[in-house]
């Protein structure tokens, strides 16, 4: 069970759940909304992905143990301000 | 050599534009555009002569910055935005909305279409399209009429969905390679075993491209009715093209793992016929050229699916003369509609006795787009015939497109005909800008074979026979056209049908969704 809910599905689940928003609302508040899910959804796939128990943030002194991947979330951070950009 | 000077100067000359006052704007602008050609050029010449330049941004090795690729297809592509852009510019130079915002937009336009043209990582080309996203819906939205406010609204929430699918596309493709640089995406293919793990993102990266590209009908995403003309010629012309390069660099990529060739071929055809009836169902004049462009595009996607290198080659040259001959067809759209003062067509006559200039350049145009003996078109759609000529079927579908082109050209050429005065000429820089796009279509005509020979290293030899025999088969399609226009498009009421038709928001997502899941099936049926 606790394989099944990682980061992966969950981020897949919200993405499914925005896709659905666009499609049967109308309202365009709803709307933006539901775009902005999907945009959660995806900066939640792109940090969970490669990611495994025991590692540090790749901040300072990262010799002793093994940092996470720093290049998602270097791309998340482009994508949260072109979000910001579009959706406020 | 420094690639990102193509997209970097067209973005820094518009912010000092944007600066300055207009009478300097307006040299500096003239000077940038000149300085970036004789770039271009000289790219080109590198290009040609010592082979492909890569430009690795930060002094990183090749695998781990992002990179600007120059190779032999793209960097005409960028030759043709940096012709494409001065033309277009000097068109509108009288006009009243042209201020220095305007000019901004227009310019970072430029280095944005640039840039997608020539870069060569996934993530690097989302920041690029979704930046000339927002780009397009506001310069869409500029005379701030509540029809074309509607529309900028649509084109851009329909985009920034399809580019969340694009997102999560690259995401799966980090995961699986560990790189978004396509070329080592393209290498390592070949050690991937599980291909059915690959299906996933390369429909959620093809999506987007191909609702880009005007490959899903939907009018309002490439040359809405009611931007400004050079925005529809910009987003008709160069901008689609932009979409089909990558259209063609993803697939190119994934070519060697996942075959889609046979169903993009149906797909294509199915598309121009399509992008047919529902041209010719229209009225509005802007719509009838919008739908034309998703036939062509149809035109296009089935050249480049049929295996062989005449075929490919010759798409990519339509892709070329399309951008010449339909921007040329929009800007003569847009004058059109502001001497009669309507974008209906059947209100619309005696053009040629009203703006003679406009209807001859529209002839040039329409020569080229119905691939008449020594135009543009011509030498395209050749090549693409000489790659069908194995299958006789296929060969047939090529001759049912072109007799749909010539028939919803017919209608286009109705508004040639009746009584009217004679209207004042167009001022000198709308006919220079004309002169200039008429020429190149011609040019791309006569000197077709050499232009092909040299581009693409392709030997051709096209004989006084063969002309004849395309002259013959020409004006037959023509008068094929002709008598479907005539007995069967005005006898039936489907066409008025279809004419009501229009997707609304959620009806827009919808397609979208469904050809996702129908790729996304169809693919892993097959593997």
């Amino acid at each position: 069970m606790e394989r099944l809910f990682n980061g992966e599905s969950v981020s897949i689940l919200l993405f499914l759940i925005g896709v659905y928003g666009l499609l049967a609302r109308r309202n365009i508040i709803k709307t933006v909304i539901a775009l902005a899910i999907m945009q959660s959804a995806i900066i939640l796939f792109f940090l969970t992905i490669n990611y495994e128990d025991g590692r540090i943030p790749p901040i300072g002194d990262v010799t002793i143990h093994t940092a996470v991947d720093p290049m998602p979330q270097a791309l998340m951070i482009t994508a949260i301000v072109i979000g910001v950009a579009v959706c406020s | 050599m420094f690639l990102f000077w193509l997209v970097l100067l067209p973005i820094l000359s518009s912010i000092v534009a944007y600066l300055n006052k207009r009478q300097l704007a307006g040299y500096l602008l003239g000077l940038t555009q000149l300085l970036l050609f004789l770039m271009a050029l000289y790219t080109a010449f590198n290009v040609y002569t010592l082979g492909d330049i890569i430009y690795s941004f930060g002094d990183n090795t090749v695998s781990i910055g992002i990179n600007l690729v120059a190779d032999k297809i793209n960097i005409i592509f960028i030759l043709l935005s940096c012709i494409f852009f001065p033309i277009m510019l000097l068109f509108n130079y009288h006009k009243s909305y042209m201020n220095k915002l305007f000019l901004f937009l227009f310019l970072v336009l430029q280095g944005l279409i640039n840039g997608i043209f020539l870069s060569n990582d996934l993530f690097n080309l989302y920041a690029l399209i979704e930046v000339s996203t927002i780009t397009v819906s506001i310069l869409i939205m500029y005379k701030k009429t509540s029809h074309s406010i509607y529309d900028g609204i649509l084109y851009l929430l329909i985009n920034l969905v399809s580019m969340a699918f694009f997102l999560l596309g690259i995401g799966y493709i980090y995961k699986i390679f560990g790189t978004l640089d396509l070329t080592l995406i393209k290498q390592q293919l070949t050690h991937v075993t599980s291909i059915p793990g690959l299906i996933l993102p390369y429909t959620l990266i093809l999506t987007p491209i191909v609702l880009k590209s005007a490959l899903l009908p939907l009018p309002r995403a490439h040359g809405t009715p009611s931007a400004p003309s050079i925005v529809s010629s910009v987003l008709s012309g160069i901008y689609v093209t932009s979409s089909l390069y990558l259209f063609i660099k993803i697939q190119d990529t994934f070519s060697s793992v996942i075959n889609t060739g046979s169903l993009f071929l149906i797909f294509g055809f199915i598309i121009s016929i399509l992008g047919f009836i529902l041209a010719l169902s229209q009225t509005d004049i802007r719509l009838i050229l919008t739908y034309s462009t998703i036939s062509q595009v149809g035109l296009i996607v089935f050249g480049l699916s049929l295996a062989s290198d005449y075929s490919y080659y010759g798409s990519i040259y339509h892709l070329l003369s399309h951008a010449v001959f339909k921007s040329t067809l929009f800007l003569t759209a847009g004058m059109i509609i502001e001497e009669y003062d309507t974008r209906d067509i059947r209100k619309i006559r005696g053009l040629f006795k009203r703006m003679p200039f406009v209807t001859i350049v529209i002839c040039f145009a329409l020569l080229g787009i119905s691939g008449a003996p020594l135009f543009n078109g011509s030498i395209s759609k050749y090549l693409i015939k000489k790659g069908s000529d194995s299958i006789q079927l296929l060969e047939y579908g090529l001759i049912i497109i072109n007799i749909a082109t010539m028939t919803y050209l017919m209608k286009y050429t109705s508004m040639f005909f009746g009584n009217s005065k004679k209207s004042k000429a167009p001022p000198w820089n709308q006919k220079i800008a004309l002169i200039l796009l008429a020429s190149l279509c011609l040019l791309g005509g006569v000197g077709g074979q050499f232009f092909i020979n040299w581009l693409f290293e392709l030997n051709i030899q096209i004989e006084v026979l063969h002309y004849m025999e395309k002259f013959l088969v020409y004006f037959m399609s023509l008068g094929l056209g002709y008598l479907f226009y005539e007995y069967i498009y005005k006898k039936y009421p489907f066409f008025q049908t279809i004419r009501q038709l229009e997707l609304s928001f959620n009806e827009l997502i919808l397609t979208i969704t469904l050809f996702f899941t129908g790729l996304l099936s169809y693919l892993l049926l097959v593997h």
